[in-house]
């Protein structure tokens, strides 16, 4: 990913604006230094001229703040729009294994929590500093064009400041981090108390459940009390620091006043641009920490966005000539070894079926044979080739996957079934006739033009395996490796179209199911069960168990 | 909402007293930069002398002002906080086990802890922000009267033009807004389901294309999100500028006033409290929604949900003396898309282990709900021997089952009384449920034995032995049918697998639920009940394990 800061950059935006709204309330504070004068003086004529200035400013501050804001949301949207895309390139970008470690909703998660924190944190408070930092500019500028021994003051009564908010931050942080830790137990037990209501309903024990929670909830409270208590004093503090600051400022200003060191009209002016200093401190201040708590946001982004892999494929692929075998391949996720030994083989042409009882290592066979991951141990050739060596893109395309889980997306149902890729009206109605959706085809309006909406809420999900089947069929691929396909199909139609895919010449077929449908079950050249780690080639045993 | 804070009258006065400390301060110290600038008019070292004086004194009273009232806060909301848990919790509590069944208990921890962090974090401080406004509205444009009635009415015309202005913003922010939401949930959806696509865009090379598409509804998105931002800072910044306009017309139309001899001081003290009587009542509307929400959550965790009543029918007691029998029995959620049970039967035959099997969300938890009578609004018929379910009384059937879940509750209460549930029973008939639930090892190693006490949900017990006191409550209470729920997910294997011993050993009729296969322990239950896609297959367990169904 870019260097972050880059992403900052149409920041100038904000900032030249902001110099603009300064200059003018610059303008608008000497204007107002010369109307105060001129009615000191008494020079009404002249004091109708400078209010009429002093006033144009301020109306011309109108139209600037309007310009203010319209560069402050525009330059928002560039920068998120550029660092979320930056982000979906990124999860584009990874291998797929990889990406299917982790759980959807962490990018998801990612791409709405943590760039939502990103942009209350850190864009909108960097816009913020730049503007305080504007501000605060002219704000000093303009107190020392008219007495700089103020600004003088001002400085040592700032660093004061931040030596006591330093200080004053200490004794709360103990308190919180015991609160919290509070707060975890009693959510520990709140979760413990509701999965056992049942035991509580059924052995009368609500009054003592309701006296452990008054307790608990008790003590709670007291605690955030006695953190509200401390806070009382702190916020105490930091208030008489600021208003400290302030009355200072404004007797020492009014001091040299009196001594004739200030013009009176110096003061007003003085006085009502302390806030143009004091307040961007004050916002600079609390701005900077929730800069920098991004930090950690953007780490795990990054981190999120790593692929880990990076094996470099050199064998071009253009299609199996004898099979695919594995030899002494062990595997496993972290430490927990998933397949141990196992040996077997797919030839050119065959058709096999995989079975075994959930979590015992089917799903993750076939997961090798989609390369998503290399073996820990052995290898598996594909012909006399390292699977590990082979090119993933020459690989997949000679592969097709029919999922349970089909996706489906936002365009035409054409679209939906060739993704994009050429093929003649023949093929694809062909597909769709021996994927057997051509009644469901015929029943929509549209035909193929159908739009799919809503990513195929209203398709049923045996239309939507009839989808993933045609594509697979429509693909004219060499190996097709079906995963659960036929789970939501009603056994008739899993039947028929499994006996389609079993009939197609040449076609290698690996089939990971639950569901064994016994009409067909001859049809396979072999049955191999995976369970428990191992994985056993029942061809011999078949035909043990037909005799 | 107002009986939770109208239950305590004295505090809540003393409540809204506190919050208008704030608003005198406030006023105070208009009047400290008034003086100043009176000083500087009569160029009197004496006078300047006194205003420092002043100007101390108001520094030490505003502190003591903001921590007396904060002080006489913080206590109010400490009560007011503390009574809406126990009333949150009061509701579930009275619940049924029916009703509670209803919602998943997520839902119940979230109204619990969620729900009522933000109405702590969020209520008091919007209720303070409405009074202290309120209040330095009234009491500024009051003095400002009395100091000069023809600025006053200009500032309060201009405090109802403002105002007036900022609805009109609002309601263009408020659709925004909505919109952003919905954008906002499209854009979710959609990189949702790329995201779940992704590997068939991985395995057909057409990334680019969804690239694309979700760039262009992140655009679409960004772009309502700007427009939101739009109004919003143009809101705020037009206020401001207002306000800046209006200053610099009242200075000079009180300068000319000077002409007139009008002091420095009282034109400052007129500025300044017009300045802070444009506002405050701008803006409200975000402060006054957190309070309607904030009582929404009240009403809505509190608020006792309505009962549906047992019909009086259940009056038969439960006794299982051969099998329970589920004679075509349906089942679907009443928002539910499809069935959860689809025209099942089968038969449970006491004695025996059953163990439930299924991918996850396939409904075993609510097969399981529908075996406990916690579901009962199912289509066909259960049968305990001959009595069908739906009349057996629920006092009795709880009597005699017994539950193991992944988490064991426990009181902070003696073993023997978590044991026990609170019965009265003999040290020896405790002990020796408690060998049988493989609890003496831990039992003997303990200094008091059966009367140790149990700390904070039972953080001095291991995940094992939590499991077991919950065997040792099953045993205790001779329960004849016990349903056990993942009890062995969150225990390593050697614990998990002697767990699962432990319980196939009972004498009860067992039915559970567990994704994990021990070798050598799993294949002892009786018979294995596959549930899915509606559909339950029972199998018996030599056949569910071995090959035999290849």
């Amino acid at each position: 990913m870019k260097k972050r800061i880059l992403y900052f950059l149409p920041m100038w935006k904000v900032l030249v604006v902001q110099i603009f709204i300064a200059a003018t309330l610059f303008q608008l504070s000497f204007a107002m230094y010369d109307t105060i004068n001129a009615a000191l003086d008494l020079e009404w004529t002249l004091f109708g001229e400078r209010a009429r200035v002093m006033i144009m400013y301020a109306v011309l501050l109108l139209p600037l703040q309007a310009l203010g804001a319209y560069a402050r949301s525009h330059v928002i949207k560039t920068i998120m729009v550029r660092m979320k895309r930056d982000y979906l390139r990124g999860v584009f970008a990874k291998n797929i294994n990889e990406f299917q470690r982790e759980n959807n909703a962490k990018y998801i998660s990612a791409l709405t929590n943590d760039f939502t924190l990103i942009e209350k944190d850190a864009v909108e408070q960097a816009i913020l500093i730049i503007q305080s930092i504007v501000m605060f500019t002219m704000g000093i500028a303009i107190i020392v064009i008219i007495s700089p021994i103020v600004l003088l003051f001002g400085v040592g009564i700032f660093v004061m400041n931040i030596f006591v908010s330093l200080l004053s931050s200490k004794p709360v942080n103990k308190h919180n981090k015991e609160r919290s830790e509070m707060m975890g137990r009693y959510s520990g037990f709140i979760k413990e108390v509701l999965s056992a209501f049942h035991i509580i309903k059924t052995n009368d024990l609500e009054k003592r459940i309701e006296e452990n929670y008054r307790e608990q909830s008790v003590a709670v409270q007291e605690k955030k009390y006695v953190i509200d208590k401390i806070m009382s004093y702190i916020f105490a503090l930091q208030n008489m620091n600021f208003s400290l600051t302030f009355l200072v400022m404004m007797f020492i200003v009014s001091y040299m006043t009196i001594q004739g060191q200030i013009a009176i009209a110096g003061v007003v002016v003085v006085v009502y641009n302390l806030e143009n200093v004091v307040n961007p401190i004050a916002l600079i201040s609390e701005a900077m920490p929730r800069v920098l708590s991004v930090k950690t946001i953007n780490r795990r982004i990054d981190e999120s966005l790593k692929n880990q892999s990076t094996h470099v494929e050199t064998e071009a692929f253009d299609g199996l000539e004898k099979g695919i075998g594995f030899h002494d391949v062990s595997f496993g996720y972290d430490d927990t070894l998933v397949l141990e030994d196992v040996n077997v083989e797919f030839e050119k042409g065959g058709k096999y079926l995989v079975i075994g009882p959930s979590g015992g290592g089917k799903s993750t066979l076939l997961r090798l044979l989609r390369k998503y991951f290399n073996p820990n141990d052995g290898v598996i050739t594909l012909d006399e080739k390292d699977l590990k060596d082979v090119k993933k893109l020459d690989y997949f395309g000679k592969i097709a996957n029919i999922e349970q889980k089909i996706f489906l997306f936002e365009d035409s149902l054409r679209n939906n079934l060739t993704l994009y890729k050429d093929y003649s009206e023949e093929e694809l109605q062909q597909a769709i006739e021996r994927a057997g959706l051509s009644k469901f085809v015929k029943s929509r309006q549209g035909g193929l033009d159908t739009l799919i909406q809503d990513n195929g809420k209203n398709i049923s999900g045996g239309e939507k395996s009839r989808i993933a089947i045609a594509r697979g069929l429509l693909n004219n691929a060499e190996i097709i490796f079906l995963d659960e396909a036929f789970a939501s199909l009603d056994r008739d139609s899993a039947k028929a179209i499994e006996s389609d895919l079993l009939k197609l010449k040449g076609v290698t077929l690996i089939n990971v199911s639950h569901v064994v449908i016994e009409e067909n079950k001859e049809q396979y050249d072999d049955i191999i069960l995976v369970r428990n780690k191992h994985v056993k080639s029942s061809k011999l045993k078949l035909v043990a168990v037909t005799n | 909402m107002k009986s939770l804070l109208f239950e305590r009258k004295g505090k809540f006065v003393l409540y809204v007293v506190a919050c208008m400390f704030p608003v005198f301060a406030q006023i105070m110290q208009i009047g400290v930069i008034a003086l100043v600038f009176e000083t500087v008019e009569r160029q009197s070292m004496t006078f300047f002398r006194t205003a420092i004086f002043l100007a101390v004194g108001y520094f030490f009273l505003s502190a003591g002002l903001f921590i007396l009232s904060r002080m006489m806060r913080i206590s109010f909301m400490r009560d007011v906080l503390l009574t809406l848990r126990l009333r949150a919790f009061d509701k579930i509590m009275r619940m049924s086990y029916k009703r509670f069944n209803k919602k998943s208990r997520d839902v119940y921890v979230s109204n619990l802890i969620n729900d009522i962090n933000t109405f702590e974090s969020a209520f008091f401080h919007s209720l303070i922000n409405v009074i202290f406004r309120i209040g330095v509205y009234v009491l500024a444009i009051t003095l400002l009267f009395v100091l000069n009635w023809m600025i006053a009415l200009i500032v309060l015309f201009t405090s109802f033009m403002v105002l007036g202005l900022s609805k009109l913003f609002e309601k263009k922010t408020v659709a925004y807004q909505k919109a952003v939401s919905s954008e906002n949930e499209a854009f979710t959806l959609d990189a949702s389901n790329t995201f779940n696509g992704l590997e068939i865009l991985k395995l057909n090379n057409m990334e680019e294309g969804f690239l694309d598409k979700s760039h262009k509804k992140l655009y679409r998105l960004e772009g309502k999100k700007k427009g939101f931002n739009l109004f919003t800072n143009l809101q705020i910044h037009t206020n401001e500028t207002l306000g800046y306009i209006l200053f610099t017309i009242i200075l000079v139309i009180l300068m000319y006033q000077t002409q007139v001899g009008l002091g420095l001081g009282e034109m400052v003290l007129v500025i300044q409290l017009a300045t802070n009587s444009i506002f405050p009542l701008v803006n409200m509307t975000p402060l006054l929604n957190v309070i309607k929400s904030s009582k929404a959550i009240y009403e809505k965790i509190t608020t006792p949900e309505d009962e549906e009543e047992f019909s009086e029918t259940r009056t038969l007691p439960f006794s299982l003396q051969n099998a329970i029998t589920l004679d075509e029995v349906r089942f679907a959620y009443e928002d539910g898309e499809s069935d959860v049970l689809q025209k099942t039967s089968f038969t449970i035959e006491k004695g025996k282990k059953y163990l439930l099997r299924g991918p996850s969300g396939a409904g075993k938890s609510t097969l399981m709900k529908i075996l406990n009578m916690t579901i009962d609004d199912y289509e066909g018929a259960i049968r305990v021997d001959d009595v069908d379910m739906k009349q057996v009384s629920l006092n009795s059937f709880n009597e005699k089952v017994a539950f193991i879940y992944q988490d064991v509750f426990l009181f902070e209460a003696t073993l023997k009384e978590n044991v026990t549930l609170f019965k009265d029973a003999s040290d020896e008939e405790v002990l020796s449920v408690c060998e049988a639930a493989g609890l003496k090892e831990m039992i003997d190693a303990l200094p008091d034995g059966l009367n140790t006490m149990i700390e904070e949900n039972g953080k001095n017990l291991s995940g094992g032995e939590r499991q077991r006191v919950s065997i040792a409550r099953a045993l205790f209470k001779k329960a004849e049918l016990l349903f056990v729920d993942e009890a062995t997910s969150a225990l390593n294997d050697e614990l998990g697998r002697k767990i699962e011993e432990t319980i196939l050993e009972m004498k009860a009729t067992v039915i559970a639920i567990s994704h994990k296969t021990f070798p050598g322990i799993t294949e002892r239950y009786d018979g294995v009940l596959e549930l899915k896609n509606g559909y339950v297959t029972p199998f018996t367990s030599a056949e569910y394990f071995e090959e035999a169904f290849v």
